[in-house]
């Protein structure tokens, strides 16, 4: 994965969820970004993170998305995930791992994986923002950030992704057993006509909840600002 | 991330000052047609307001022997000029405000706003034998007539979906991306083979090409991911293909037939694509010229080669910082410029190896040339 560094920039947001734990949606909505962004960002916080201990066959996690195009490619995401990860240098993670992973039509799909582990039971977040273009390389400057909104974990320079829309959301592969987590957005979405508005059940509504999944399956209304997500699953 | 369904979100509006500026004529979504003068020594290069990573507003400057046109191209705006025999044709688009295309020729400016929707204009292509531009808007191809309406549309053409290759299409374990499935992709070139229009389209799990004079669609087997494009001297279709999935898979040179579309002869560049920046296919000689350039900014390297059918002759791989772009220059040269190479140019003499100076093509200092037509 490349990378280098860089600052900020503006905004989108979406959730997901899967919990086990009873905080509330509201517990976290003080915890905005201030100061000003540019761009495009999403950015997701964690809470009672709990991971089950039979995860190996395959991963399961909880990222924040953003995607250009509309068909898969390019994107950049970040994330927590237990299981496989580590992508060109493979690794089993029995304990919860942040990632970040992208794909663009010239250097092709990267994942990597982050030493900062998030701690169960804490409140972590992750973020993708887009940074400016870069005359040099000609390519799109994405930052990923780990718990840490100042310095990115990695910086990606991306082909042909001027911007995107974020969605958020947890999944898992193989098992079915899934990394729970307690994720709410940041508190304003942007449109890509400019137009920012909070993210509440007022203006997205059926998208902002706690919820509790013995077998779940979480499906994102379709809206202008973030696609039709699905997760599937089944809960331990 | 994984997902059954997905709807596009990308909205774009319109770009109008740009053209209104090359035009000297304009509102948002006319036409335009005006003089701009000869093709030859043209140069178009790009002013940021900051250091080449800032995002405040940018300028395009197109220099032709008759003068000199700033256009402001406001905030958070890219553009890309690629150069043809005839002309020059520019791409705007920005995060927030959309985008336009355009083509300057020797006798007019043509210009069409891009209205909003998903689309791609990095591979805009203006077709010499049929004077239309042809780029990506959504999911369809879309075609205007340089020079006679720009503000309609000569047509539309939907594009097929190619499902992931058997081997090119597979992620790998612990594959992070959304599941990969049948998709229309990106059409990432476009060339003209025998009067048939061709799109080049990449899904990242597949490749193939697209002719739309009937919308046939030819997957290219094994390869997931292409750029650069061209059709060769010797008739052939010359394009760089490699798998997307596969990070120690090098970037290959397919020679494709173009009464089949089927890949007669294939050679290895043995550049992985991990941090490919650009690639410029051009006819050469007997075949094609193909450049690839790649690396950081500080390192960024480019590497030339020359295809037919013969084969693949050695690399020459050049300084770095010559350049991120490739533009036909007289005689047996091609002109290396852009990213690294911020306002020089260079020319290139294949034959010969020597690489030297064209201060002639020079941008003012600050400046990113981005298109060289000689």
């Amino acid at each position: 994965m490349r990378c280098r560094v860089m600052t900020a920039v503006a905004l989108a947001m979406l959730v997901v969820l899967l919990i086990p734990g009873a905080a509330t949606a509201g517990q976290w909505a003080d915890q905005e970004i201030t100061g000003q962004v540019l761009g495009e960002k999403a950015q997701l916080y964690t809470y009672d993170l709990a991971v089950h201990p039979d995860i190996h066959t395959s991963f399961t996690l909880s990222h924040v998305y953003m995607e250009y195009n509309y068909h898969g490619i390019p994107f950049v995401e970040a994330g927590v995930y237990k299981g496989v990860g580590g992508g060109s240098h493979p690794i089993d993670t029995d304990h919860p791992r942040y990632y970040r992973a992208c794909w663009d039509e010239l250097t092709g799909y990267h994942e990597g994986d982050d030493s900062n582990v998030p701690a169960i039971n804490t409140y972590k977040y992750y973020r993708v923002a887009n940074q400016g273009y870069d005359l040099l390389t000609g390519k799109d400057i994405w930052a990923v950030y780990c718990n840490d909104m100042v310095t990115p974990v990695d910086t990606l320079y991306m082909w042909n992704m001027p911007t995107a829309h974020a969605v958020c959301g947890g999944e898992c592969t193989g098992s079915g057993t899934v990394l729970k987590t307690h994720a709410i957005p940041d508190v304003n979405v942007r449109k890509q006509n400019g137009t920012s508005y909070a993210w509440n059940e007022t203006n997205f509504p059926g998208t902002y909840k706690d919820l509790y999944y013995s077998s779940w399956t979480l499906t994102w209304p379709n809206s202008p600002d973030y696609q039709t997500f699905t997760a599937s699953g089944t809960h331990p | 991330m994984k997902r059954s369904r997905r709807t596009p979100i990308i909205a774009l509006g319109v770009c109008a000052a740009f053209f209104a500026a090359a035009a000297g004529l304009i509102a948002s979504g006319q036409r335009a047609t005006t003089a701009v003068a000869s093709a030859s020594e043209t140069i178009v290069w790009l002013v940021p307001n900051g250091d080449a990573t800032q995002d405040g507003n940018l300028k395009a400057c197109i220099s032709t022997p008759h003068g000199t046109n700033t256009i402001d191209l406001g905030q958070w705006q890219r553009a890309q000029a690629v150069s043809y025999a005839d002309g020059i044709t520019l791409s705007a688009w920005s995060t927030t405000q959309g985008a336009s295309v355009a083509h300057l020729a020797p006798v007019s400016v043509s210009s069409r706003s891009v209205p909003a929707g998903p689309l791609v204009l990095r591979s805009a292509f203006y077709d010499q034998e049929s004077k239309n531009i042809y780029y990506q808007e959504a999911e369809s191809v879309v075609d205007i007539a340089v020079g006679v309406s720009a503000q309609t549309l000569s047509a539309t053409h939907p594009l097929p979906t190619f499902a992931p290759d058997a081997i090119a299409g597979v992620p790998p374990i612990g594959f992070k991306g959304p599941t990969p499935d049948a998709s229309v992709g990106t059409v990432e070139a476009f060339v003209s083979v025998q009067r048939h229009p061709l799109a080049l389209v990449a899904t990242g799990a597949a490749a193939g090409i697209v002719d739309l004079t009937d919308m046939k669609a030819t997957p290219i087997a094994g390869f997931s991911s292409l750029y650069g494009a061209a059709t060769g001297s010797d008739g052939n279709l010359y394009v760089a293909a490699w798998r997307s999935f596969e990070p120690s898979f090098t970037i290959r040179v397919l020679r494709i037939d173009p009464s089949n579309l089927q890949v007669v002869a294939e050679t290895d560049t043995g550049l992985t694509p991990g941090t490919t920046d650009n690639i410029t296919i051009m006819p050469w000689s007997n075949g094609a010229v193909v450049m690839i350039a790649q690396g950081n900014a500080d390192s960024l390297r480019q590497y030339v080669w020359t295809v037919d059918a013969n084969g693949m002759k050695p690399a020459s791989e050049l300084p770095a910082g010559t350049g991120l772009y490739m533009a036909p220059g007289d005689q047996d040269s091609v002109l290396l410029f852009g990213g690294p190479a911020v306002n020089r140019v260079s020319r290139f003499d294949i034959a010969s190896g020597a690489l030297t100076d064209v201060p002639e093509l020079h941008a003012p200092a600050g400046s990113y040339v981005v298109a060289v037509q000689q």
